[in-house]
């Protein structure tokens, strides 16, 4: 009897209302799944703020949750420590910018967790779905049950180093995977270096960050071309994606018009048949490739902004007193390029949010 | 000079009107005048922004100029701007002032020469670009005032904002401009 009050309730429903329910359903698993993503400030110590976007930053809290597409950024003296439901904890060491944002690879959406400077050490006890990104301005890795150390420098080197676990670190179009004490260097602009086996505790990581950074006040032209190799790799892959996202949402909003005249012509139950069939999977599609395409996008923006402008203002002060020198003025010659690029080409792809 | 605050203001208005008492050959609507002038003066320096004050703005440039590189940093707002980079890291003003601790007398004899409050449109004026449109549209900090200053290196133009101990920090600096 049960059974069959409950196949009249199920038949009883208009098929068009049974699938505006279930995209209703898909769409509000957007929001929830992005809320899933959130991370939680567990500890803080010394300044650490939560950078909001769109110019709101404020100081952060122990319990206070990080979203994606926002940023800790860590003091001189800040610490922080994250946690994602029960299995991933993130450390931000002092003088660090770290970034939640998101991506869409194989047509699923994916984690990105982004250093922009500084250090940050993950450990993923247990990873559901895809495996997170863990991105820095020379480089993305994808790991697998792992804890791992990355550290961006103020040239855009970084250096990943595995405690546990395992990553696949890659860079420029190739790959190199690390297992538990191994560490590998990327300088931006080119793939990974040799990996090399690391002691226990044998890295020391602010002293790299120093001699990086002393390497590019010796040669600044040097350090500002390989960035800008880097971004270049970054505008060529906007510039790939781009008429690709234009393309599926030229043809979902074909679609959307057909769907309009097929209910017309047709009826309401032809026209989710229609969307079910057709319209859907081109929404996902654009939406993959729209994400996918902010993920590049949003990849250059924080090179030109965190790292070039670190690079600036290091040059810039060093030489106040002799801005003629060569090495300011080849440096200079670079940025100003770079600067072009992501005016022309970079900054039609982010919104007013992104630049603040 | 020294500015009264708004209760120093009441209070020499009173004054003011005390002596009209005493003094009766004065007529009483000029006095009332005077007193509303002055009563107007007064408020209106104590309401000026800090960072709108020249005395304040000169203490200011004076600190950095004195202090050491951490005590410079400490008056420096994050996010700050640098000609057309927006810094946005307590580790990227240490570092500016580092460097420019190393080039004796930049701020030395700094001459304030203008101090104007800061409006969106003023962006160009640090760099045409629509990172820097953005900032001066969304991200202004409190009471944000430009200030033209002149020192042995050349023309400097600060950005400065509210109030830390009672003086204005520095939120941006665009410069030497030729």
């Amino acid at each position: 009897m049960k059974k069959k009050i409950l196949k009249k309730t199920r038949a009883g429903l208009r098929p068009g209302f049974r699938l505006k329910i279930w995209t209703a359903l898909a769409l509000l698993m957007l929001p929830l799944s992005v809320w899933a993503d959130d991370a939680l400030l567990v500890y803080t110590e010394g300044e650490v703020d939560v950078d909001h976007g769109y110019g709101k930053r404020e100081m952060a809290f122990i319990g206070d949750p990080v979203r994606t597409g926002e940023s800790v950024i860590t003091g001189a003296t800040g610490f922080a420590e994250l946690e994602r439901g029960s299995s991933t904890s993130i450390t931000v060491q002092p003088d660090t910018i770290f970034t939640l944002e998101q991506t869409a690879s194989e047509g699923e959406e994916r984690e990105v967790m982004r250093c922009t400077l500084g250090s940050v050490a993950y450990r993923f006890q247990m990873i559901r779905g895809k495996e997170p990104y863990l991105v820095t301005p020379s480089a993305a890795a994808g790991v697998r049950g792992t804890e791992v150390t990355v550290t961006a420098a103020d040239d855009g080197s970084s250096l990943f180093v595995v405690q546990s676990g395992s990553v696949e670190v890659e860079a420029q179009g190739s790959t190199v995977t690390l297992e538990a004490d191994e560490g590998v260097e990327v300088r931006p602009g080119e793939a990974p270096g040799e990996k090399f086996e690391v002691k226990r505790g044998g890295i020391d990581y602010s002293q790299w960050r120093e001699a990086r950074r002393e390497a590019f006040i010796e040669d600044p032209v040097a350090a500002a071309l390989a960035l800008e190799r880097r971004f270049n790799s970054l505008v060529a892959k906007v510039e790939e994606l781009t008429p690709i996202y234009v393309e599926s949402k030229r043809w979902l909003e074909h679609e959307r018009e057909q769907m309009k005249e097929i209910e017309l012509e047709k009826g309401t139950e032809a026209k989710w048949a229609y969307y079910q069939e057709n319209v859907f999977p081109l929404e996902v599609e654009a939406h993959n490739a729209f994400v996918t395409l902010r993920y590049w996008s949003k990849s250059a923006f924080s090179l030109r902004r965190y790292v070039l402008g670190r690079m600036y203002l290091s040059l810039k002060t060093t030489y106040i007193d002799d801005l003629e020198n060569p090495n300011f003025r080849g440096f200079l010659a670079i940025y100003q390029k770079i600067l072009s690029t992501y005016e022309e080409k970079i900054i039609p792809q982010l919104s007013n949010r992104d630049l603040i | 000079m020294i500015f009264p605050g708004k209760k120093g203001a009441a209070a020499l208005t009173a004054a003011a009107a005390k002596k009209t008492e005493a003094a009766p050959v004065i007529k009483s609507g000029v006095t009332l005048t005077a007193a509303a002038v002055l009563l107007l003066i007064f408020t209106g320096c104590s309401s000026l922004p800090v960072s709108q004050r020249p005395s304040s703005v000169e203490s200011l440039v004076y600190r950095l100029h004195t202090g050491d590189a951490e005590a410079a940093a400490d008056l420096t707002d994050v996010p700050f701007l640098l000609d057309g980079e927006i810094l946005m890291t307590e580790r990227d003003a240490r570092l500016m002032w580092e460097n420019l601790k190393k080039a004796p007398g930049l701020l030395a004899d700094a001459k304030v020469l203008s101090i104007t409050p800061a409006v969106p449109a003023d962006y160009t004026k640090f760099s045409d670009s629509s990172d820097m449109r953005v900032f001066f549209e969304r991200a202004l900090p409190e009471n944000p005032t430009l200030v033209e200053i002149e020192t042995s290196f050349g023309r400097f133009l600060l950005l400065v904002s509210g109030k830390k101990l009672g003086i204005p920090v520095l939120a941006g600096m665009k410069g030497p401009i030729r």
